[in-house]
């Protein structure tokens, strides 16, 4: 508590204390002449860096939401993606079938 | 008879750049007073005041004009000066030095009769700007703003670009960081 009841003093002292205004001696013409300096902007430039700041951040969101996707690990329970290939998906249920052997292409035939 | 502020600025657009200099100096002395409150040495100060203004011409198109051009000038100076404490920020944590003869009498006399220590000495004044050279830049800027200054929180945050909730957190995290530098600078056995 004694040292919250100093620090109130001091900021207290701080508010206390004059802070000058004053301003150098022919500031503004060295402001003018900084202004004049400056380089002209190009509204291109402020394009290429909003585009580059854009492409940064998508990079950065796709690798950590890559990161999260190859940590999980895999489900046993998650169901099997459906097969892309009708034709093979027709082929492997007549094959669980009992008796039925599914025909060999003519390249493995004897 | 003066021309506003905003007439000044739609003539700057409209190409008179030179009319800057009326800005220069309508702003001047309130930014010089601004950045000395968190420059280190007086020569920062112009540097300071140079970097506001130098922003404010750059950004002068932003200015739509639905706060007076006072308030938004102003929020540049605060967010400059921040930047100016962040870029000092290494040079922040130096050895504390031995208190002076004149600093440890000012110390005795407000441990013994707090209501009585002057709060118009040059001791008391150096006790305060050591101590706020070991703050963190956020936590100096806080304290300057809202003890020092006075400024209600909503309008800090407006200065700050910070939220409401975060410019509380803030603020008391800043007076527990100034306890502990005061700490640290050896000033509790005074009291």
């Amino acid at each position: 508590m004694k040292l919250e009841g100093l620090r109130q003093k001091l900021i207290q002292v701080a508010r206390h204390q004059p802070v000058s205004d004053c301003v150098p001696y022919a500031f503004e013409q060295r402001v003018l002449h900084a202004l004049r300096a400056l380089p002209p902007r190009d509204p291109a430039l402020a394009w290429v860096a909003g585009l580059w700041r854009a492409a940064l951040c998508s990079l950065a969101i796709a690798t950590v939401a890559g990161g999260i996707h190859l940590t999980q690990p895999d489900d046993p329970t998650a169901p099997v993606e459906a097969v892309a290939d009708s034709d093979l998906l027709e082929v492997a249920t007549l094959g669980d079938l009992p008796g039925f052997e599914a025909p060999l292409p003519d390249t493995l035939r004897p | 008879m003066e021309s506003s502020d905003a007439e000044v600025i739609a003539a700057i657009r409209a190409g008179d750049a030179a009319l800057f200099g009326e800005l220069v100096r309508r702003y001047q002395s309130r930014l010089f007073a601004t950045a000395r409150r968190y420059a280190r040495r007086e020569v920062e100060v112009e540097d300071i005041v140079q970097q506001i203004l130098i922003r404010v011409f750059q950004n002068l198109d932003s200015w739509r004009g639905d706060a007076p051009f006072e308030h938004w000038i102003m929020r540049i100076a605060v967010r400059v000066c921040y930047d100016a404490l962040r870029a000092h920020q290494r040079n922040r944590e130096q050895p504390i030095t031995e208190l002076s003869t004149e600093e440890s009498d000012w110390l005795e006399n407000h441990a013994t009769i707090p209501e009585n220590s002057s709060i118009d000495s040059d001791a008391a004044r150096s006790l305060v700007t050591r101590a706020f050279e070991q703050l963190a830049p956020a936590s100096r800027l806080i304290l300057t703003l809202l003890e020092i200054e006075d400024r209600p929180v909503k309008e800090i945050a407006e200065l700050t670009g910070w939220s409401v909730p975060l410019v509380k957190v803030r603020a008391f995290r800043a007076r527990a960081e100034m306890r502990r530098v005061l700490s640290r600078m050896g000033l509790e056995k005074y009291l």
